[in-house]
């Protein structure tokens, strides 16, 4: 729509034509000029946002990767997940089978065990066999945070939020995000929190105290309790709904009783390490020590083994180890004479039974057994537990025939 | 970058089309079209649907610019595109009249390459 203009015909025009077409050109090189100029300056402004996207960016990193580092200087120092799983007892065998199965899955995972058998080295054997295993897995300990810093520990806070606030923090949701947190005795979660857990669980998203953000993370969970949870959703103490969030795969870490095959290796293998540990001359464990290890119920399980070694080390002067078994000096002398009883090797279990006795419970039997303990028809057989531990019982329960 | 900014001119002058096809002529996120007449204005705006319309006031025909004006600004379709008129210098009273004919802004000829970008810009932001 622009005619070109016809330059022989140009000199011919009066010199307003002349000067409009000057204007024309004159609008044409000066605006051409301009747009260049407008064009620069957007690009370079669009540089620049761009740099202080990366800056923020970089900016969210350092503060990630700074958080980072001091948790797991803190976790290199409390040595959190150290050691390996070791055995070979079809109970291990068993588990780590199941384990191998659901890791590379994004599943939620129970891990559910007794104090002591390892529940945390089983959740990471799950992180390491899973896709996440470049990113790290993260720990919070449930049962160890103060109510009041709860969210603060799981959410992270915004400097100033509440007293005490002095700088940002960064919650363990965000520290595992892209890799595993893992939940040590989550049934230890208060129910008020259980809520706000269960929300992350099911849309993976929160906000930080003291902030209106909501953040999104990718976290794969792993939790751990020695508690029957489902005992406690009855009761009242867990949500049902979280539970069930928790518990899509469950896992059971095998207590030592059941994996009395790998006494002796676990044994051999904390021997070794504390002797290392507290530079003492390697000392050698016996067949018969091996015996006394494996006739134990250990109801603290593998840490409880640890703890007996180490003792028995610490304490040696010279000869054969001897142990000494912390339950020992609660039982009254009948009870060490059945100690090799292999009908007594589940008397952890029953010791528990005895604990779950009331006192009216008891009381009663008692009443009807005209206070006999001991023997046939005594109260120990009635109420199926063993004598010397139920005598122990009355004992501290105070309870004396009238 | 958003699409392309269309840009109406309506004049019956030749050249002050060329003027600002020449002006935008470096830029290309505009995009412009023209017209000679009220009438042609009508249509284009009604088919084209410009960003917006740079109107002159005097021009022969059925409508000249105020009238074409007020047409557009009363129509259900047309009547959201900003309108800039151009108006000659010394005919000050024309600003009254483009106003209130719903005009959105306006412009003195003759003017210079950066009063019209800028009056574009500040309507099309």
């Amino acid at each position: 729509m622009v005619r070109p203009v016809d330059k022989n015909k140009e000199t011919t025009r009066d010199p307003v034509e002349i000067s409009e077409i000057q204007a024309i050109k004159y609008a044409e090189e000066f605006s051409s000029l301009y747009w260049a100029e407008k064009k620069k300056r957007q690009e370079l402004e669009s540089a620049h946002a761009e740099l202080k996207k990366l800056y923020v960016e970089l900016d969210k990193l350092r503060q990630k990767l700074k958080a980072e580092n001091e948790f797991f200087i803190e976790e290199y120092k409390n040595d959190q997940f150290s050691g390996n799983i070791i055995g070979q007892s079809p109970a291990l065998k068993n588990a780590l089978e199941q384990i191998d199965s659901i890791a590379k899955r994004d599943v939620t995972i129970l891990i559910q065990g007794e104090t002591g058998s390892g529940k945390e080295l089983f959740a990471k054997e799950i992180h390491q066999r899973s896709l996440r295993n470049h990113r790290p897995i993260i720990k919070v300990n449930c049962g160890a945070i103060p109510n009041s810093l709860f969210e603060s520990e799981f959410f992270g806070h915004k400097k100033g939020s509440f007293t005490g606030a002095i700088k940002d923090r960064i919650g363990r949701f965000q520290l595992a995000d892209g890799g595993t947190l893992f939940l040590d005795e989550v049934g230890e979660i208060p129910l008020d929190l259980q809520v706000k857990l269960l929300r992350v669980l099911q849309e993976g998203q929160f906000e930080q105290v003291g902030d209106d953000i909501t953040k999104e993370i990718d976290v794969r969970i792993v939790a751990a309790t020695n508690r029957n949870l489902l005992e406690e959703v009855k009761k009242g103490n867990f949500r049902e709904d979280l539970y069930y969030r928790l518990n899509v795969i469950p896992i059971q870490a095998p207590s030592l009783r059941e994996r009395t095959e790998d006494i002796k290796i676990l044994a051999e293998y904390f021997l070794k390490q504390v002797c290392n540990q507290f530079k003492v001359h390697p000392l050698e464990i016996t067949d018969q020590n091996i015996q006394q290890l494996e006739n134990y119920d250990w109801p603290g399980n593998i840490r409880e083994l640890q703890s007996v070694i180490q003792r028995a080390i610490l304490i040696h002067t010279d000869g054969p180890l001897q142990f000494n078994f912390p339950q020992k000096r609660e039982l009254s002398s009948d009870e060490n004479k059945t100690k090799n009883d292999p009908q007594t090797t589940d008397r952890s279990t029953q010791k528990e039974d005895v604990k779950n006795l009331n006192k009216e419970t008891i009381l009663s039997t008692l009443e009807k057994t005209n206070w006999k303990v001991f023997g046939p028809r005594g109260a120990g057989e009635i109420l199926g537990v063993p004598p010397a531990n139920l005598a122990y019982r009355i004992k501290k329960l105070g309870l004396k025939k009238p | 970058m958003e699409s392309k900014k269309k840009i109406l001119i309506v004049d019956d002058h030749e050249r002050l089309r060329m003027l600002v096809l020449a002006t935008f002529k470096g830029n290309d996120d505009y995009h412009i079209i023209e017209a000679s007449s009220g009438e042609d204005a009508i249509q284009l705006a009604s088919s084209e649907n410009p960003d917006l319309i740079l109107m002159d006031l005097m021009m022969p025909g059925k409508f000249d610019g105020l009238e074409a004006t007020r047409i557009l600004k009363n129509d259900q379709n047309t009547q959201n595109i900003p309108i800039v008129f151009l108006t000659a210098k010394g005919q000050e009273s024309d600003i009254d009249r483009g106003y209130q004919a719903g005009a959105n802004d306006y412009i003195v000829k003759p003017f210079s390459p950066t009063e019209l970008i800028q009056k574009v810009e500040k309507l099309l932001l």
